[in-house]
């Protein structure tokens, strides 16, 4: 289904580096014709590499990462400028399903599964566009899933549910994981657990993963690189090492005083 | 967002072999539909025969709202549209073979349906119910014209072949296509198009990020629900013998809409149900009313009707939003499981 043939001549050009999975290059978003959400942010993913985008509410983070999915015009915004390049192609322009099948695999915050659809169908769906040995171990994965086959999608806990959703994604065989708001609404234990598989999936599929996390602490737990995000742009980028564990994380990623600055 | 309840929604039915759980109530039907002309003089036959073309324009209708939840209130005119292509083209060219007409009605009506479902890309719910309502009065309007310049007030008049004149044989061939058109639908609902319609129906933004092609499921939709709603249309023609664009008032769009609400959206053998109240609550209303005669009055039958299908929707909308066939469930449970107790 992948269709190869409208690939970009700039999409070379305008990608970072070449180990970049995903390179995000001065993007702008535009609500409404009016709010600028994202000015001008840069972002780049190297391949199994997991990047935590942070920032307080209204940073522009979730804009972004639905602006790289190719969600942005339904929420009434437009990229009024910038690209986003995925694996050396400018998908900027290209539509949500699209890059899904390309490998940008997007697990929204809320509305992720099909809250009427039971487990067992949901895994029949991934079936449907995904081989078998795929599908086993994306399953083996999520152990848990298959125990709750009979059960209906909506009825599921909140941990399941962004398991169930992870795992929807990674059956699409993605070569990068977006993910807003994993620890959202949900237990640390929980946190803990899905943070660990997130581990795994790195370790065992080469999935590079952006991560959009509220959670400062948790998300440093996991992350290689992070990016603090204000005013909906890039206001610093470290090593998730420098931060790890530091009481003082929050006026080091706002008091823009480590790392290198972005632009 | 509906209420979660603890029962499954019928519509979604999944086991692990959803065909076989579908099988037992198909065959059921089956036997009571043949069973029909046997037990019931040939005025009820008409009447059941009424009800089958019901059936197929309802699981037309279950496949587009039921499975790919697009809402529409087209359904008369796509019928209008499928009878008009029996009618004219009959007249036209008299030559061409029966079985050729109902699925060329049902190509012309795909066609109509590819066109509605160009703006379905962009409207959705309220909105597209407005726009299907436009298309309505847009066909209904065309074929008065088409009717006006062609026979006038009598209408297109459509015969029978020969062999299957009678109205009892005639009866037959509609169950044959109603039965078939049950099996494609249960079939569609479980392929990877039909899941796909339902993802798209709970949630387009998951369903784009699992890397399904919204707008192309939309207009799948569009163009096989016209298309079944058109042949149906086709043979519905037939069946009543002439073609006129006052068979297809509003009211029957809303009729349909009715029959796949108290049959539980997106159920297929259950919708024969929802088809069966349709037609006959109405007529046995009429009936009781000593309204005697009025079966051949369609405007009263369908004022009484309508009247009774927004009670009817109402009240399954609040007391069993999985319509007849969530009910018949609980109470295929509640028999088994009283079985296995008194046992």
């Amino acid at each position: 289904m992948i269709d190869a043939s409208d690939q970009s001549k700039d999409g070379m050009t305008t990608a970072a580096s070449a180990r970049d999975v995903l390179a995000v290059n001065g993007l702008e978003v535009v609500y409404n014709r009016a709010v600028r959400a994202v000015n001008g942010i840069s972002i780049s993913v190297q391949a199994g590499e997991i990047v935590a985008l942070l920032g307080p509410n209204g940073a522009g983070k979730t804009t972004t990462l639905r602006a790289i999915g190719g969600f942005a015009s339904h929420e009434n915004a437009r990229i009024a400028a910038g690209t986003v390049v995925f694996n050396g192609r400018d998908v900027t322009r290209l539509r949500p399903e699209r890059r899904a099948r390309l490998g940008i695999g997007i697990v929204p915050e809320s509305g992720k599964i099909f809250e009427r659809l039971s487990v067992g169908e949901h895994i029949s769906a991934m079936s449907s566009w995904s081989d078998r040995q795929t599908v086993e171990q994306v399953l083996s994965m999520f152990p848990r899933l298959r125990e709750r086959s009979a059960k209906l999608a909506g009825l599921l806990s909140g941990g399941e549910r962004q398991m169930l959703a992870i795992a929807m994604t990674l059956s699409l065989r993605p070569s990068v994981l977006l993910i807003d708001e994993l620890s959202l609404g949900l237990g640390p234990k929980v946190v803990d657990e899905l943070l660990e598989k997130l581990l795994q999936i790195r370790a065992s599929q080469q999935v590079a993963v952006l991560l959009v996390e509220q959670n400062v602490d948790k998300a440093l737990e996991v992350a290689d690189r992070c990016y603090m995000i204000a005013g909906g742009q890039i206001v610093t980028t470290a090593p998730a090492a420098e931060l790890r564990g530091r009481p003082d994380v929050w006026s080091l990623l706002l008091g823009q005083d480590i790392g290198h600055h972005a632009q | 967002m509906q209420p979660m309840t603890t029962e499954r929604p019928a519509a979604l039915h999944a086991s692990t072999s959803p065909l076989r759980t579908a099988a037992l109530p198909m065959l059921a039907l089956a036997a009571v539909g043949i069973s029909i002309p046997t037990v019931f003089p040939v005025g009820i036959v008409n009447e059941a025969a009424v009800v089958l073309l019901a059936v197929g324009a309802a699981l037309g209708l279950q496949m587009l709202t039921g499975l790919a939840g697009q809402l529409s209130l087209g359904s008369a005119a796509l019928m209008a549209v499928g009878a008009f292509t029996v009618g004219v083209t009959n007249s036209v060219a008299p030559g061409i073979p029966f079985v050729v007409l109902p699925l060329w009605a049902g190509i012309v009506g795909a066609a109509v349906g590819f066109l509605v479902g160009l703006p379905a890309l962009r409207l959705r719910g309220f909105y597209l119910i407005i726009a299907t309502l436009a298309l309505h009065y847009i066909v209904l309007f065309v074929l008065q014209r088409v009717q006006e310049s062609g026979p006038g007030v009598v209408g297109y008049i459509v015969q029978r072949p020969d062999l299957v004149a009678d109205d009892v044989r005639w009866y037959y061939v509609l169950l044959a296509v109603a039965l078939a058109v049950t099996v494609l639908t249960a079939g569609y609902k479980v392929s990877a198009t039909g899941r796909a319609w339902q993802m798209m129906a709970h949630n387009e933004i998951a369903a784009e990020a699992m890397g399904i092609d919204i707008r192309r499921m939309k207009l799948q939709a569009f163009v096989l629900s016209s298309f079944l709603t058109a042949l149906v249309g086709g043979l519905g023609a037939y069946t009543i013998g002439v073609v006129t664009y006052e068979s297809y008032p509003l009211g029957l769009a809303i009729s349909y809409i009715a029959s796949i609400i108290i049959a539980g959206l997106g159920t297929t053998s259950a919708t024969w149900l929802g088809a069966a109240f349709v037609i006959w609550i109405p007529l046995w209303v009429t009936r009781l009313l000593g309204a005697y005669g009025s079966v051949q009055n369609a405007s009263v039958n369908a004022q009484i009707g309508v009247l009774i299908f927004g009670v009817s929707i109402i009240g399954f909308m609040m007391f069993a939003p999985g319509g007849l066939n969530a009910l018949i469930a609980t109470a295929w449970r509640r028999a088994i499981s009283w079985v296995r107790v008194t046992r």
